[in-house]
């Protein structure tokens, strides 16, 4: 059962759309990172899951129950870090994590026992007694991921989590997080590539309220593909792209668009795993006209958001012409 | 239940860590014994009809300094992001928090009951006017807190909210005034009914009508059901 089911959901602010027919899953297990420019969506996305918002069309499954109105029983699966943590200045670390937990059902020894948890998965016994307006801000972060596993939710929703944190305090709480994150479905909205490539396992990209990619970040799953970048020029391309497409390992080849009036022309050729020479593809493009260039496309998340965006706001121009 | 007691004991800690609960208690008790002690000793009157008109007015003046941040002050902090994604109804959120305002409206007034022991030891008093003056200024505070807390839901600056508050008691208090014209003889029966001016006439002496317990539940029950609705409307604005 996934954890998370978005179904054609769509959200509208005025006349404004900000998601357009959105449609991902999310499975047990799962560290998703949510990326995309600022405005595509991301914090829209993560609310409509938290209940803050309510969608205009589409559903929204949690565990397996669907949502409705404010999600008053898909709550009870969520736990909610929003961006820059706000916190209640006044009360002391641990008179927080009581709150929350009484507002999430806990009671008693169950509710003892789950701030004791939180307070020791994010090391907060030092400062359990310290108004939180007196705390630093990495340690403020913690409070705000410590409240959200309060009740042991199934999913985790965590918007910016390691945002404004030095370098110390993000590789901390990358490590924490990985931590909670065990057998919980995680999906983590980041602005820092370097967060989401060390902390997920796929990455959905969006871009004006749509999702534009959704691709795997697991150890091996770029390694599988490996893609050869080809700067080429000459007259006859569709012989050579059919050629390139019949050469063992190819999964595929296709030309990119010209960009400008520059002749050369970029051949992106995808093998199904790294290929062990590049010599047959050379020959074929030599043999069809002059190789500039050959290079492998880099596939860090930072490349992959980059490139999908491009293509996002290139498809959108092309349709809009 | 269990998420409503979570609410209220929480506002009450807010209440208390910040100066201004604190103060708007202190300045009332101090105005109060002030006023009391005037009229006691300067116009050689001891009794508490006076001390209740004067707590009401006390009340309109100094409750929006207490309402203005139970929502507009987590609207501001974006802490409002997360009571409202937390598994518990917004009935519970409004309610919690109006608990805790009546709280400190209980604890303003039974200050002033120190007023009534001078009255018991050196007069005798006859105590059922007092208790049901007590229950109609109560009724005041009680109303004057549901209004500033569905005002506070709306804002997200305080002095904008507790300016807005106060713009509506004192319309309320004044709100007969066209009556006296007398243009719609039904209209002017209701604005004489609505007036806060007019009804506290007979609550300050404990007499209370069941027309006017009744209207001034109304107006919390109505203030109460603006401010989950308000709640309600963040989701699907």
């Amino acid at each position: 059962m996934a954890a998370i089911v978005f179904e054609g959901v769509c959200k509208s602010f005025g006349s404004r759309r900000v998601l357009h027919d959105l449609s991902f899953r999310v499975e047990p297990g799962e560290i998703v990172g949510l990326l995309g420019p600022n405005g595509s969506g991301k914090t829209t996305t993560l609310r409509l899951i938290a209940g803050y918002y309510q969608a205009d069309a589409g559903s929204l499954t949690i565990q397996g129950v669907a949502g409705e109105g404010s999600h008053g029983r898909l709550k009870r699966y969520v736990g909610y870090l929003p961006e820059r943590a706000p916190l209640y200045d006044s009360l002391t670390v641990t008179q927080y994590l009581h709150f929350v937990g009484r507002c999430k059902g806990l009671k008693g020894a169950d509710l003892r026992a789950s701030v004791e948890q939180s307070i020791a998965a994010f090391e907060l016994a030092a400062v359990a007694k310290t108004a939180i307006g007196r705390l630093s801000k990495g340690f403020r972060q913690r409070v705000g991921l410590g409240q959200a596993i309060l009740g042991d939710p199934a999913v985790l929703l965590l918007d910016e989590a390691t945002n404004g944190l030095d370098p110390m305090q993000i590789i901390e709480a990358r490590d924490m997080i990985r931590q909670v994150a065990k057998g919980r479905a995680v999906v983590f909205s980041s602005h820092l590539m370097q967060e989401v490539e060390a902390l997920c396992s796929r990455a959905i990209i969006l871009r004006h309220g749509r999702l534009i990619t959704d691709v795997s970040l697991e150890p091996g799953a770029n390694e599988q593909e490996t893609v050869i970048l080809l700067r080429w020029r000459g007259d006859s391309l569709t012989p050579l792209l059919a050629a390139l497409n019949g050469l063992p390992d190819v999964s595929h080849a296709a030309a990119e668009e010209r960009s400008g009036p520059e002749p050369a022309r970029i051949i992106r050729v995808s093998f199904v795993q790294a290929p062990t020479s590049l010599n047959p593809l050379l020959e074929l493009a030599m043999a069809h006209g002059q190789v500039l260039s050959v290079e492998q496309e880099d596939r860090s998340v930072e490349a992959i958001l980059v490139d999908a965006v491009r293509r996002s706001d290139r498809l959108a121009m092309e349709s809009a012409e | 239940m269990n998420a409503l007691l979570a609410i209220f004991t929480k506002e009450l800690r807010e209440y208390f860590a910040t100066p201004i609960a604190l103060a708007v208690v202190a300045v009332f008790w101090a105005l109060c014994g002030y006023l009391f002690s005037f009229h006691l000793f300067f116009v050689s009157t001891a009794q508490m009809v006076t001390s209740f008109h004067n707590m009401i007015i006390l009340m309109l003046l100094v409750m929006p300094l207490l309402t203005m941040r139970i929502f507009a002050e987590e609207n501001k902090s974006g802490t409002m992001e997360l009571l409202l994604t937390l598994p518990m109804s917004d009935y519970a959120t409004v309610l919690g928090k109006y608990l805790a305002g009546l709280f400190i409206v209980c604890l303003m007034l039974g200050g002033t009951a120190t007023a009534v022991v001078p009255l018991v030891i050196y007069g005798e008093p006859d105590l059922g006017p007092i208790w049901g003056g007590y229950v109609g200024t109560f009724a005041f505070g009680a109303m004057f807190l549901a209004i500033g807390l569905a005002v506070s839901c709306a804002c997200t600056n305080q002095v904008v909210a507790a300016l807005i508050t106060w713009g509506i008691l004192v319309l309320l208090w004044f709100i007969d005034y066209p009556a006296a014209f007398d243009f719609i003889p039904g209209l002017s029966a209701a604005l004489l009914h609505m007036s806060l001016s007019s009804q506290h006439v007979d609550l300050i002496r404990g007499v209370l009508s069941g027309s006017a317990l009744v209207y001034f539940a109304s107006v919390v029950v109505l203030s109460l059901f603006v401010a989950v609705q308000l709640l309600r409307l963040r989701r699907t604005r």
